[in-house]
């Protein structure tokens, strides 16, 4: 296990354990764990507190607004997870690194959408389509295997019997063949008079388009979008105390 | 919203914009209109710009806006694009892109912008939001674009 720190941006590179010592030293408990000498040594914390790139995000891990579930899936089977907490001063994101260890990233509540945007590699695609495509979850959950045959049987199921033209075809020809991420950021709050609430957005990505996902009830359906569409879901995820706080 | 007609002198251009928001005509060679949205001192005021490019050289929609997204990309700090199409306004071929940007002086900025070519005359209308704030602005922003005019400054129409 290596952690590595950047201290021009802030970014901690380390695995899950050592995440958990350092919130575990933040909120002040005694033995905190082992790891705290290395990310003394790479200056994540220094003279006995955090470095101030480290500092506000670690604030908001301790004492968080709301909460950020991410998650990803791509045609391969590869899945990614994300977590963060959010203040009023800071969001900091824990991502997945492709080696397995995690990734630490603070930035200000209001580059949230753009980090996210990063992240997916939200970008300019075709329009998939104007209309809908609604489908029986069963066939939903066989369409985004990791398995191409499932996915092709699940298409050619789709498409059987239909003398009108599948909606979002394109879409689900490349559903089928790939390359293709499917992803969700959730986030979660308490409000004001303790009521639980939550905003997010479920997005499949294509070269073909961009679909926005509803897989509440029996059946699920593929919105087609655009970027322009996703991004204006990604401006308002943050709940309004941390908007205008 | 309801948007007051600005009539620009030197183009002809109409350009609609929201009422109460701040006007500078011609403030720089190339740029025709600066309009801006009152006083906010809690951040980053939005704001619509009409920058006016000469096309005699008989540079296209295409190799203009390639150049754009190249400078873009150069000129503007931790620039993003986000979204690019062609689309028409009419018979008029429009790119239009959305980007983010930030620096430390505007906080993080959704821009949004939409180009054409006029007879020999490119026309660049770009609007600009603090990006917390954008979807309160984006349908604003559209339908300025489409009921945007640009003048004909006396060159022929080019041919769609």
């Amino acid at each position: 296990m290596t952690v590595a720190f950047d201290s021009r941006t802030g970014r901690l590179r380390l695995d899950q354990e050592t995440f958990d010592c350092l919130v575990a030293w933040a909120r002040g408990t005694a033995e905190p764990g082992p790891e705290l000498s290395e990310l003394r040594d790479v200056g994540a914390i220094q003279d006995g507190v955090p470095h101030p790139k480290v500092w506000p995000g670690l604030q908001a891990v301790t004492e968080p607004l709301c909460r950020l579930q991410a998650g990803s899936i791509e045609h391969n089977g590869r899945r990614r997870i994300g977590d963060g907490w959010v203040s009023s001063e800071a969001a900091a994101l824990l991502l997945d690194a492709p080696d397995g260890m995690r990734e630490l990233v603070t930035v200000h509540p209001s580059f949230l959408p753009m980090t996210i945007a990063r992240v997916v590699r939200l970008g300019p695609r075709p329009r998939g389509g104007a209309d809908p495509l609604h489908l029986p979850s069963a066939l939903y959950d066989s369409l985004f295997d990791s398995d191409e045959a499932t996915r092709r049987q699940a298409a050619e199921q789709l498409s059987a019997g239909g003398s009108v033209e599948l909606p979002l075809h394109d879409v689900v020809d490349r559903l089928v063949t790939g390359p293709w991420r499917m992803w969700a950021v959730t986030l979660t709050w308490t409000t004001p008079d303790g009521q639980p609430a939550a905003r997010g957005l479920q997005v499949a990505d294509t070269g073909a388009g961009l679909c926005l996902v509803d897989t509440g009830g029996q059946d699920s359906t593929l919105w087609p979008t655009t970027a322009t569409g996703v991004w204006r879901r990604l401006t308002l995820l943050l709940p309004d105390a941390v908007r205008t706080p | 919203m309801d948007l007051d007609e600005y009539h620009h002198p030197g183009t002809g251009s109409v350009v609609p914009v929201p009422p109460g928001w701040d006007r500078l005509e011609d403030p720089q060679s190339g740029v025709a209109l600066i309009a801006r949205e009152p006083d906010d001192p809690a951040g980053f005021r939005a704001n619509l710009v009409l920058t006016v490019d000469d096309m005699s050289s008989g540079l296209g929609l295409d190799e203009w806006q390639a150049d754009s997204d190249r400078l873009l990309r150069e000129e503007l700090r931790n620039y993003f694009l986000l979204d690019r199409e062609v689309m028409r306004f009419g018979d008029r071929p429009v790119v239009r892109r959305l980007a983010h940007h930030a620096s430390p002086d505007t906080g993080p900025v959704t821009m949004e912008q939409w180009a054409m070519v006029t007879g020999s005359t490119g026309y660049t209308l770009t609007a600009s939001v603090a990006t917390l704030s954008y979807d309160s602005l984006a349908d604003v922003f559209s339908s300025i674009a489409r009921r945007f005019r640009p003048g004909s400054t006396g060159h022929d129409e080019e041919t769609p």
